[in-house]
Order: C-alpha cells, then sequence, then structure tokens
C-alpha cells in the first residue's frame, strides 16, 4: 500500500509534493505520545497522530519517520514551518 | 578545557559563546563538536539532535546506529527545554563509538533512580499538551544507548553522558 491510497481512504488533504505519495507504506504506529514514538515506532513506517506541533516533525525525523497523517487537525497545519515540512512527507 | 564541561557551575561563561551556537574540532579518526541548548526555547528544541543526526550521516555512520544516538539525543535535549535554564550537547564520534554528553543549569534530579523509571514524570500539563512528559525520555536514553551515566546535583543542573558502539564504521 502506498500513500496515495492511504489518502483516498481517509479522505485527507495532502501537504506535501506529490512525489510522496508514491512511498510504499510497510508498517504504521499511531500516538500522540512523543516519547512512545520514540521507543516503540520503527523507521519508515508511517505515524498517525493528533497533535499538529513541530516537535510532531522532529520526532518523527529523530526516530527516521518520513510519512505523518495528522487526524482532527484541520488548517492547524499551517504552524508548521516550511523547512520542517519539507523533511517529512505528509498527508493530512 | 574539557573538565569544564563536567562542571554545571561553569556552563554559563561559555555562554558567551553562544552567537556561533556550535563548534566541530577534528583530529585524525575522532571528531569533537558541540551545540548549545536553549531553556524554555520549544521553538528552536530539536535543533541540535538534528544537527548531531546531520553529522553522524556526514561520518558516513550505520542507519541503525544514527537512529538511535538521534532518540537518545533528543530525548536529552528535550529534558533540557523542558527543565533546564541552558545546556551544551557535546559529542565525540570515534572509529568504535558515539559518545554524547549533555549538560545543563537546571534545577537537578533529586531521585535518578525513580527519574529512571517508566512513566513516572514531573512534567506541568502545558508540556504533556505537546507530547511530552509521560516519563519514557530517561527510559528511552537508556533503551537507546550502550552506556548511560547520570550525574546530577539539585539547585545546579544535571550531567548526562551516553555511549554508543559502532560495529561497523559505516
Amino acid at each position: 500500500m502506498n500513500l496515495a491510497e492511504i489518502r483516498d481512504i481517509l479522505n485527507a488533504t495532502v501537504i506535501t509534493d506529490a512525489a510522496a505519495l508514491l512511498n510504499s507504506v510497510e508498517s504504521v504506529y499511531c500516538a500522540d505520545l512523543m516519547s512512545d514514538v520514540l521507543s516503540f515506532s520503527v523507521a519508515k513506517c508511517l505515524l498517525i497522530t493528533g497533535l499538529t506541533n513541530a516537535q510532531v516533525i522532529r520526532t518523527a525525523e529523530m526516530a527516521a519517520i518520513n510519512m505523518i497523517v495528522f487526524i482532527q487537525a484541520s488548517g492547524r497545519q499551517s504552524r508548521l514551518s516550511g523547512s520542517l515540512r519539507k523533511r517529512i512527507s505528509l498527508c493530512l | 578545557m574539557r573538565d569544564m564541561y563536567k562542571k554545571p557551575s561553569l556552563v554559563l561563561p561559555l555562554l558567551s559563546l553562544r552567537k556561533h551556537g556550535y563548534g566541530i574540532i577534528t583530529m585524525g579518526n575522532c571528531e569533537d563538536g558541540f551545540f548549545f541548548l536553549t531553556g524554555k526555547d520549544f521553538t528552536n528544541a530539536g535543533t541540535a539532535s538534528s544537527n548531531l543526526k546531520a553529522v553522524l550521516e556526514r561520518l558516513g555512520i550505520a542507519q541503525d546506529i544514527i537512529r538511535r544516538a538521534a532518540i537518545a539525543a533528543f530525548e536529552a535535549e528535550m529534558n533540557v527545554v523542558i527543565y533546564a535554564v541552558a545546556g551544551m550537547m557535546k559529542y565525540r564520534v570515534t572509529d568504535t563509538e558515539v559518545c554524547v554528553t549533555i549538560q545543563d543549569m537546571g534545577p537537578g534530579i533529586p531521585n535518578i533512580e525513580l527519574a529512571m523509571t517508566e512513566g513516572y514524570s514531573t512534567a506541568p500539563d502545558h508540556i504533556r499538551a505537546m507530547g511530552f512528559g509521560s516519563g519514557m525520555g530517561l527510559p528511552n536514553i537508556r533503551k537507546s544507548a550502550d552506556n548511560l551515566s547520570v550525574n546530577s546535583v539539585v539547585g545546579e543542573g544535571t550531567t548526562l553522558e551516553f555511549v554508543i558502539q559502532i560495529k561497523d564504521c559505516h
């Protein structure tokens, strides 16, 4: 399964470049606690979270996660700075 | 000069170098560097760990080692940002290991053994709202590192050092 399929299933809005939609998703981790993400996630998984702050991006970067789905976060993604968003393939 | 890094009371003079933010020294097969950390600066929190990760990638360290080092450094950096006034992240990379020392000026840890317990946290509500303060920070560092030492003086600060062995350099 790739990000494009997940986007369609979730009816999500993509907030990064379209090329990232081809990224294959092998595993998924869901959490709102960043330390749990660092402790229990695996590299290159898809992260699903309800938090929408810059530290989510940082946490994902440290954990080698490059795909994030933000849930119930309409409009809040604008708070994420452009430099941080470039590091991650995002899907809302 | 290196002994200065081990004494929390001497970090303050080093803040005069803050305008540079980092330093790198390379000698032979060893690279040393440091990054300054600012307490309560959540906007830039994680920058030092991100820079450390970039250094390790530049040096060709294996990805699993980089991930472990980045996770441990980030947890330690967030502890400084959340609890301390300021701090410094110092690293040394050799052919055999990655050694990172995080030293801060802060409240210190009264009971280190208790702080190492999973789920134990003294984080206030606004920190938990950001997704931190679950009480997994120090346990995560211990889990990621091959060796970990924590020394703290209440009312002065904390020095945390972790080492990750490099099995293969590249």
